[in-house]
């Protein structure tokens, strides 16, 4: 298994198991960053690389659950492999549900985690690409006139070209010409492509 | 013979006028009343100076009230005009004479030039009073000390005292010191006879006299009140059968049989006290004494007399203090602990029934006895005798000792007894055996220690998570520690240094372990209290650095206000550490419900009036009602909780001499303080 290119974080309380496994993962060839606190995480952690977060669940500070939903919810979507104590079910669960990659309870096998790793950072990779093509596709939509875009509103919602022109008081030809300009500036051959990324992006119901 | 005859006498008629004189005094003298005699002997001395031509008589009588001296008591003087002083003393006039009187010797001198040279003052007072010569003769009867003087005197020319009319008046001075004598033993006994009646009175005797020979009685005022008799019953011997007929029946036989001993002869005094039925006082208790006045000759009976008492009041006063003395006793004797009553000399005076059955020994034997004879075997009071002590210091002591010899736990106490003045006159020894209470003692302890083991093991279950964690933390550490140098000891070439860090990380987290073991061992401990010096902060951080991560788990945050330089408190470690795991257990176990972020724990230490005070604060649910509820054993308000923690909690600071306590918090949420005393003070029961 090839190991994808990408950074971890390593974020717990205790010095001593901070500096424990970074040595682990860098001596397993991670690029690994190591924090004691949340804010020192939060400031340094990039957006821009592949990334994930080896995270103890008990900190005094936020503890792992919090972060979790706090990361959530600032868009920062870097998987999250949880490390506990003793980690009782229900909690795992939320923790998964929450979109965590990966639950280990300590001690932790090196085997376990470098598994984990890079499952967490296949992860990110598949996410980072994902979001790439949806940023290219953001890109030529903004290319679109005015018009084009309320033409693409009503097509991809589903109306026939007789409908839209009806709405928008034009004929039905001038909807046709609009329509090739759309799926050339789009990038798409057909309208069910059309409409698939007009999903993707958010556009239409 | 009352007026004076002036006319001239032949010297032979004289000599037999005071001859006739001597005859009629001694003839009058003999059966003279008492009241009569002063008027007599004044009497006396003015016919004597007529017949012999004398101007002057005093007669002076001796008295202690004036000091010891002869006090002119009888005076004649042929000049009315003269009057002596008031309380002339002879003493003080005539030292000289009065010298010679003590003596009993006659004093005569024709002239005053005849006084001896010592005799200065006499001579002065003679010139005061105009006496020229004199005869002084002292008053004395069988040789006794004189009562008094009396002296003649002419004031009007010298004269001779020729030796038979010093023999003369020197019997008239008899027949007067006779008199007087009388007159004295006459008062006295009237005196005697006066006090004697006021005692009666005092005493509240009833007196009587009884003749069987002549078969009647005599009753005083106060024996018929006594004995209720009727003032009309008075005939013959009807008040001896009235009396009879009164006194109790279970008594009249012993009474009876004592006065017929009486009436034998055979004891010389009847004392007796009955019951007698007062006719309309009711009974009464009667003290009866009784003597012989005379022994008929003809054998017909005798003549008695006697006195009676109401002694009921004091009676009643003595069965009570028989009743109270006897209650006493029973009440030492239902004591189970032996009490004595030794006194300075260590002598046992009194012991109760206790006493006596442990040193097994009879009554005659132990009274009397000392302590340390029959408690130690010892000549002396032993050394830390606490008798000794408490007679030198007036202190009472306690001590519990072992008797090897009989396997008892004594409880030995000593009181003083002190007198109104304060004095120690005594002291209580009590010995208690205490070889049953020390046992249960050793019980309760024992139950309580393993009862204490129940709720720690308890605890230490329901803190295995953060044991888990505890000892994780380490291990993780050496785990992910020692794979990593598994890797680096693989690389071309092998980063030693690395692995050398590595390895010293590795032992360090193998001591937290260690640490971590060691504090779940003292927590499990089942052990002896021990108070050190303590440093309570330390001791909450250990306890919050076991439980960290369970309160981390519980969304606990602790705000601690932990005084800085507090000073060690006196205390078990463990003990201290458990009562601060529960009640910061309880604190968080209250905040569950809680928002979370609303999960604030505080703790407080500080130094409060000399003893370290600490608080366990929350923001949860707050107390029930009766808050003293809490630390009884066996009350929760959890579901698992077995009711003892609190408890627990109340038994250590008791036995660190502190104080536990809970009050709802103002802001809401619950309180517990608690206060121990600061280490090395003498704060102790």
């Amino acid at each position: 298994m090839s190991t994808p290119g990408g950074v971890v974080y390593v974020l717990d309380d205790e010095p001593e198991m901070v500096k424990a496994l970074t040595r682990l993962l860098r001596a397993k060839r991670f690029e690994t960053f190591a924090f004691t606190s949340v804010r020192a995480f939060l400031d340094a952690c990039s957006l821009e690389k592949n990334a994930c977060l080896v995270l103890d669940v008990a900190m005094p500070e936020l503890n792992g659950l919090e972060l979790q939903r706090h990361l959530t919810y600032q868009g920062i979507l870097i998987p999250i492999i949880f490390l506990t104590g003793h980690g009782d079910i229900p909690m795992s669960v939320r923790a998964i549900k929450a979109g965590a990659t990966e639950f280990l309870t300590k001690p932790v096998d090196a085997d376990a985690l470098v598994q984990a790793v890079r499952a967490a950072l296949q992860i990110a990779e598949t996410r980072r690409q994902a979001a790439s093509e949806t940023a290219a596709l953001a890109a030529r939509l903004a290319s679109l006139t005015p018009r084009q875009l309320e033409v693409m509103k009503h097509i991809v919602a589903g109306q026939l070209n007789k409908q839209v022109a009806f709405d928008l008081g034009t004929g039905e030809q001038n909807i046709k010409l609009h329509c090739a300009h759309i799926m050339r500036k789009m990038g798409v051959d057909s309208l069910a492509d059309l409409v698939r990324v007009a999903e993707r992006l958010g556009i239409g119901k | 013979m009352n007026t004076i005859n002036i006319k001239p006498h032949s010297e032979l008629e004289d000599r037999l006028r005071f001859e006739t004189l001597i005859a009629d005094l001694s003839s009058k003298f003999v059966n003279l009343p008492a009241e009569d005699v002063d008027r007599e002997i004044l009497e006396a001395q003015r016919d004597i100076c007529e017949i012999l031509r004398l101007d002057l008589s005093g007669l002076w009588q001796w008295s202690e009230e004036s000091g010891g001296a002869f006090m002119l008591t009888h005076l004649y003087s042929a000049d009315e005009s003269q009057h002596p002083p008031e309380h002339m003393s002879a003493g003080e006039y005539f030292p000289w004479c009065q010298k010679q009187m003590l003596a009993r010797r006659t004093v005569a001198f024709s002239s005053l030039d005849d006084l001896p040279i010592e005799a200065a003052k006499d001579r002065e007072a003679s010139l005061l009073f105009g006496i020229k010569s004199n005869l002084t003769i002292p008053l004395s009867v069988g040789g006794r000390p004189p009562i008094g003087v009396v002296a003649f005197n002419t004031t009007r020319s010298e004269r001779d005292w020729p030796d038979a009319l010093v023999k003369r008046l020197q019997l008239v001075a008899q027949i007067f010191a006779n008199a007087l004598a009388r007159k004295r033993a006459d008062q006295d006994l009237r005196e005697s006879e006066a006090r004697m009646a006021a005692g009666t009175d005092l005493a509240g005797l009833g007196y009587y006299e009884v003749d069987y020979g002549e078969g009647h009685c005599f009753l005083d005022e106060r024996f018929r009140n006594i004995c209720g008799v009727p003032p009309d019953l008075q005939q013959g011997l009807q008040p001896v059968e009235f009396w009879m007929e009164h006194v109790h029946p279970d008594d009249l036989q012993s009474i009876l049989g004592e006065r017929q001993k009486l009436h034998d002869g055979e004891i010389d005094r009847m004392s007796a006290e009955y019951r007698y039925r007062h006719p309309t006082h009711g009974q009464k208790w009667i003290h009866h004494l009784a003597r012989i006045a005379a022994h008929s000759t003809a054998g017909q009976g005798v003549r008695t007399f006697g006195v009676v008492r109401d002694i009921t009041d004091r009676k009643r006063l003595s069965e009570r203090l028989q009743s109270a003395a006897t209650e006493w006793q029973a009440t030492f004797d239902s004591i189970q602990d032996s009490v004595m009553i030794i006194d300075p000399e260590y002598h046992i005076t009194r012991f109760n029934a206790a006493t006596l059955r442990f040193l097994g020994l009879p009554i005659e034997k132990i009274a009397g006895s000392t302590c340390y004879s029959l408690l130690h075997g010892t000549s002396r009071p032993i050394e830390q005798c606490p008798c000794q002590k408490t007679f030198e210091t007036g202190l009472s002591s306690k001590f519990e000792t072992f008797h090897a010899g009989s396997g008892k736990w004594l409880l030995i106490s000593t009181d003083p007894i002190r007198d109104a003045a304060g004095n120690i006159t005594g002291v209580v020894h009590i010995r208690r055996n205490i070889t049953e209470a020390k046992r249960s003692e050793k019980e309760t302890q024992e139950l309580r220690d393993n009862l204490m083991h129940l709720t720690r093991v308890n605890t230490v279950s329901a803190l295995s998570g953060s044991l888990a964690h505890e000892l994780n933390q380490p291990l993780s550490i050496i785990l992910s520690n020692a794979q990593a140098a598994q890797d680096l000891l693989l690389q071309e070439p092998p980063d030693v240094a690395e692995v050398q860090s590595i390895l010293s990380d590795i032992v360090a987290a193998d001591r937290r372990a260690g640490e971590v073991i060691q504090r779940l061992r003292a927590l499990l401990k089942h052990g002896q209290v021990s108070l050190q010096p303590l440093p309570l902060n330390e001791v909450i951080e250990e306890v919050l650095r076991l439980i960290n991560a369970d309160l981390i788990g519980h969304g606990i945050k602790i705000v601690r206000n932990l005084a800085l330089g507090l000073p060690p408190v006196a205390g078990d470690r463990v003990q201290l550490q458990q009562l601060a795991l529960n009640l910061i257990l309880n604190a968080a176990d209250a905040m569950a419900a809680n928002a979370p972020g609303t999960r604030r724990l505080h703790l407080r230490t500080m130094l409060h009036q000399g003893r370290v005070h600490a608080s366990v604060r929350d923001e949860g649910v707050g107390l029930p009602e009766d808050v003293e509820r809490l630390f009884q054993p066996f009350y929760t308000t959890k579901a698992q909780g077995l009711g003892m923690g609190l408890a627990i909690c109340r038994s250590i600071v008791d036995a660190h001499y502190g104080r536990l306590w809970a009050e709802p918090h103002p802001e809401g949420g619950a309180v517990f303080h608690f206060e121990l005393p600061v280490a090395g003070s003498t704060e102790k029961p």
